[in-house]
């Protein structure tokens, strides 16, 4: 998979740093993407999730309680960031530690699991792929962590199939 | 601009905040700092959310919700709450602050500062002594550092777990394992 990360500014402040994902070829980044598809069916949940995000970023930071762990695989830090528990709109994230996440996209979980929806398994399987890319830019010290630990430096692009 | 990347048009996320009203905003906002300043309390008297449940006769899945910063909280429930804890409203709701680091030279430093490569490797070991479940107790933390351990006595809202979690803590160990 080939993308880059990007901070977004509007979100992120004192208490976190929040990237987003552009995937190659498109024009908007999956949060972008997310809340075009959602705004207007899920307009409290999306409201609700874009508040909840810009608090994390200056307000409380970025939390484990916030959201759901363990989305993704063992160890790959996916979690999911939601309105309410039982609300069904699901925007899944990349969390390291309490300030520093890379939202991605999403959508509405009407299954058990994220496995049996084919739009919950792409956006998840998605940010596995960035939690695995990023794992390996860190290892080779192609990118790097500035800012105390709250920004991301070096080639933030990843156009390898498998770095 | 790279043009793998589609031209950036006019984003959604822009349009929808500026729709934010600043009033829901603030009671998100002091939602989850509740929620933020509950865990702290818990974790600084080693509580589990169980036994929190079961001191205010609570079911466990209640105090899940509270922590997730979505619960509106009544003035009743706060009461409650901190009752419990043995503190005052205005704790509850005190502002949070940025994650604290330790340093070598027994500074604390807030992230988003700018500080050296060589600190910040010496906070990740740090932090990944003190990144468990099962948090060690001070004169641990002690021992590891020969200071005084900074997150004892902090007030709610900081850390009481000291530096961030995770951050580069799993390359790092992957790296390890294969050497």
């Amino acid at each position: 998979m080939k993308f880059k990360l990007d901070k977004i500014t509007s979100l992120s402040g004192r208490m976190a740093s929040i990237y987003t994902v552009v995937l190659a070829g498109d024009s908007v980044s999956m949060l972008d993407d997310f809340l075009e598809t959602y705004a207007y069916e899920y307009q409290e949940e999306v409201n609700n999730i874009l508040m909840r995000l810009h608090a994390i970023g200056h307000k409380v930071g970025a939390r484990l309680q916030y959201f759901k762990e363990n989305e993704g695989r063992y160890d790959d830090m996916v979690c999911a960031l939601y309105d309410e528990p039982e609300k069904q709109l699901r925007l899944y994230c990349i969390r390291i530690g309490s300030d520093f996440i890379i939202v991605g996209g999403g959508g509405p979980k009407q299954t058990r699991t994220w496995q049996e929806d084919a739009n919950l398994s792409f956006h998840v399987n998605a940010m596995m792929e960035v939690s695995a890319g990023l794992t390996d830019r860190l290892r080779s010290k192609d990118m790097v962590w500035i800012s105390g630990g709250m920004d991301l430096d070096g080639n933030l692009e990843f156009n390898d199939e498998h770095e | 601009m790279n043009k793998k990347y589609g031209a950036k048009k006019a984003n959604a996320l822009d349009q929808l905040l500026a729709k934010i009203n600043p009033g829901e905003q603030a009671v998100m906002n002091d939602r989850m700092t509740i929620a933020a300043n509950v865990d702290e309390l818990l974790k600084q008297k080693g509580w589990s959310k169980k036994v929190f449940a079961e001191k205010l006769g609570k079911e466990p899945s209640v105090i899940t919700r509270w922590l997730s910063g979505t619960h509106n909280f009544t003035t009743e429930t706060l009461s409650e709450i901190r009752m419990i804890f043995g503190v005052t409203l205005v704790d509850l709701v005190r502002e949070c602050q940025p994650p604290v680091m330790l340093l070598p030279n027994n500074e604390l430093m807030q992230s988003g500062s700018t500080f050296s490569a060589a600190f910040y490797e010496t906070s990740i070991r740090l932090s990944e002594a003190k990144d468990t479940t099962t948090l060690p107790d001070a004169s641990a933390f002690q021992v590891m550092t020969n200071i005084r351990s900074p997150w004892t006595n902090v007030s709610p809202g900081v850390s009481a777990q000291g530096p961030r979690k995770n951050r580069v803590n799993k390359p790092r160990r992957k790296q390890n394992e294969q050497t």
